[in-house]
């Protein structure tokens, strides 16, 4: 009796073990040494110099170059998060009304989603390009989309808005199906209008998963990195520069591992930050 | 109730066992492939005696080829040696993995570096100087042009063996040329003739830009070094480590910036970005009449271009005698994995890269050139040439070019940075935000500041 309960104790840690392992080699070591590096100067070959305590924290906020890519990556996550779930929200509108070819255009739309970030961001650079892209002949413009500090991360997030458009349908167009229709039934009969219906019937009963994209767009735009290295390295003038490609810039083009990890620990307490948002938030959405 | 029990015992029993079997078998299986490999290999080294070294390039496509040729070349030459060659990304996919074998074991024995990573090499420890190999087999180290070696030479001592080397020069689209009233064989040598026939290009319509150049830090340590300038301060950081730039000492870096600021606001010129392969695009499509590239993408303008292309010295700021083109590309380095027996065998191989066969078959299906002269004296090489007289600029270029230390280039360890600054600092000069002088400002502070981080962190 005693020798079980013995193995009930030890049980369910047995289970654990085998996860517990893998997170610990691959999530928790990194993440500590990512800590003990971000208080120490490194070496070219990413060794510690010497512990510098807090220097590389001092440094980092007094540095134009990362105040500038935190303020390129919120100014970049406003951008894509609004656009694509915007237009992800109407077109699973449009594409929930009881029209022909609906399953069509569904697909179509969620399609965006199975293409891999380089690749888009390729496909885009020819669209783009200054003097040979499709964008300016259609325009009739000149404008250098790639490398005008002033448009390029607007290029960046039309990549990225276009790739993101698919999650974003996906979802909201499960959560419209969800909506019950006895609520539009009742809407018509007062005589509610299109707009109508949606703004008091549509938006409150899908508020949770809007809150739920929200919070995820935000955090996977302020993880971006692919688009930016394939099209721009940050550049024109760092306009594009966003946190995650500054950090792969310090630690792999600059041989500044410290700086680069307690980098990483900004981003960290920013992101842990957004999700605490979200936990408080979200009793206050409407279920 | 009981007999439950006992199926799920004997149930665990059975798949315990097949759990044990799978691990075995797998092993097992392992175990005699490794056992066959070691066996062929085993016995082929007992045979013959083969010493097996492994060789990192960051060579791809028509390049990548051009490189297995060679190591196949060598591997047949004799038959006392096995190099096996690995691709391993571009150069910046290959310095970070060759970090991480440096700390954890495993390094190749010859590894292909690109020039700006000669600092970091000869700092590493980890690197056998190639210069202490040359008496073992009476190397002949006058073989390989001084203007060559002398970029790759750290405290007066050659660290690494040049291996694809090239220089920037001048492109341009002869067609375009003569619909301009220009004269086709006669490119420009200075940035006022650059100015004067862009800007005549563009009013005769012949083409919408006249020159273009990509924004890219290389070019702007190529126009330092063609005024007979140094970049960083200690003689370009070769007398001893440098500390500070130099180019906003002694006025090289100002000149340039005003140049290009110029030459853009005339509306002669475009600037295509960063992307080096842009520009190039720009030029194929007889967009940009004239640009600066290396001379690497020659084989591949000539292919690309339906119009016929003609090619340049390096325009220069200003003319001046100390001054020419610095030379990049890459190295062979050795690693020193502490094998006698594979030491040895790397510097035959490395030795090997530098005869004038090899260079001379390299050269000809690249367009980097050779780094050995006799290269060039072969038959097939001298044929070659005959047929595309474009190849002889890049090395005329370099035979005019001063052996001095403008020339040799700055050694610096934190030459990526600068790279990465310098677009910044010329993006921003391009849009109006810095003046030529705030943007030199900047650039100077910048690098400063780098450079004292990376001796604090290299003490």
């Amino acid at each position: 009796m005693k020798r079980k309960s013995f193995f009930r104790v030890v049980e369910p840690y047995l289970y654990l073990a085998p996860a517990m392992i893998f997170f610990g080699l691959f999530l928790f070591w990194p993440f500590f040494k990512t800590i003990r590096l971000s208080f120490a100067m490194t070496t070219p070959l990413g060794e510690v110099a010497s512990y510098i305590g807090l220097g590389n924290y001092v440094s980092i906020f007094t540095s134009q170059a990362f105040l500038n890519s935190l303020f390129v990556s919120f100014k970049y996550a406003a951008m894509t998060v609004v656009f694509s779930i915007a237009i992800g929200f109407v077109l699973a509108i449009v594409s929930n009304e009881d029209i022909k070819g609906t399953n069509f255009f569904r697909t179509v739309f969620a399609l965006p989603m199975a293409i891999s970030a380089a690749a888009a961001s390729v496909v885009f650079m020819f669209i783009f390009h200054s003097s040979l892209g499709i964008l300016n002949k259609v325009l009739g413009t000149n404008i250098g989309w790639l490398t005008d500090p002033k448009y390029a991360l607007i290029a960046v997030t039309i990549v990225t808005v276009w790739m993101n458009i698919g999650l974003n349908f996906i979802f909201l167009t499960a959560a419209l199906q969800s909506v019950p229709t006895d609520l539009y039934e009742s809407a018509a009969l007062e005589g509610a209008g299109f707009f109508a219906k949606h703004r008091h019937i549509t938006i409150p009963c899908i508020s949770p998963t809007l809150f739920f994209l929200l919070i995820i767009n935000v955090i996977n735009a302020l993880q971006a990195y692919a688009q930016v290295k394939m099209m721009t390295q940050g550049g024109p003038a760092n306009s594009t520069n966003v946190i995650v490609y500054e950090i792969y810039q310090e630690a792999f083009m600059n041989s500044r591992f410290g700086m680069a990890c307690t980098e990483s620990i900004i981003l960290f307490v920013i992101l842990m930050l957004l999700t605490l948002v979200q936990f408080r938030l979200e009793k206050k959405v409407t279920y | 109730m009981k007999r439950r029990k006992w199926m799920a015992v004997g149930l665990a029993a059975v798949m315990a066992l097949s759990l044990a079997a799978c691990g075995s078998g797998s092993s097992g299986g392992g175990t005699t492939t490794t056992a066959a490999a070691g066996g062929s290999s085993g016995g082929g080294a007992s045979a013959e005696g083969k010493t097996e070294i492994i060789f990192w390039h960051a060579m791809g496509g028509v390049n990548g080829e051009a490189t297995e040729a060679l190591v196949k070349a060598f591997n047949e030459s004799q038959n006392e040696i096995v190099v096996k060659s690995e691709y391993q990304g571009t150069y910046d996919d290959m310095i970070t993995k060759l970090k991480a074998t440096m700390q954890s074991g495993g390094m190749p024995d010859v590894c292909q570096m690109y020039d700006i990573g000669t600092k970091f090499m000869a700092d590493s420890g980890y690197a056998i100087p190639v210069e202490d190999m040359f008496a073992s087999t009476n190397f002949d180290s006058s073989s390989v042009m001084d203007i060559i070696t002398s970029y790759y030479t750290v405290d007066g001592k050659q660290m690494a063996m040049p291996f694809n080397v090239s220089t920037p020069m001048l492109y341009y689209n002869k067609d375009v040329f003569k619909a301009a009233g220009l004269d086709p064989e006669t490119p420009p040598k200075n940035f006022d003739e650059v100015m004067e026939y862009s800007k005549k290009i563009v009013e005769s319509g012949a083409a919408p830009v006249g020159y273009a150049q990509a924004i890219y830090g290389w070019f702007f340590e190529q126009q330092i070094a063609g005024q007979g300038k140094y970049y960083a301060n200690n003689e370009n950081g070769r007398k001893e480590a440098a500390t500070a730039v130099d180019f906003d000492q002694n006025g090289a870096g100002l000149k340039i910036f005003e140049t290009w600021k110029n030459l853009l606001d005339s509306g002669y010129a475009a600037n295509y970005g960063s992307t080096t392969a842009d520009t190039q695009t720009a030029f194929f499509s007889g967009q940009a009449a004239i640009i600066v590239e290396s001379t690497a993408i020659l084989k591949n303008a000539t292919n690309s271009c339906d119009f016929e292309v003609g090619t340049g010295y390096f325009p220069k700021i200003e003319d001046n005698a100390e001054g020419g083109v610095i030379i990049g590309g890459a190295s062979l380095w050795m690693m020193d994995n502490k094998d006698e027996a594979k030491k040895n065998a790397a510097w035959k191989f490395v030795e090997y890269s530098t005869t004038p066969e090899a260079q001379a078959n390299w050269s000809m299906s690249t367009g980097y050139f050779a780094i050995n002269p006799a290269a060039y004296e072969t038959p097939d090489m001298k044929a070659f040439l005959e047929e595309n007289p474009n190849f002889l600029t890049a090395i005329n270029q370099l035979k005019d070019t001063p052996v001095n230390g403008y020339t040799a280039g700055v050694l610096s360890g934190v030459a990526t940075e600068s790279r990465t600054l310098f677009n910044e600092a010329m993006e921003k000069t391009y849009n109006g935000t810095y003046t030529p002088q705030q943007a030199i400002d900047f650039l100077a502070e910048s690098v400063n500041s780098a450079i004292e981080n990376y001796n604090a962190s290299t003490k």
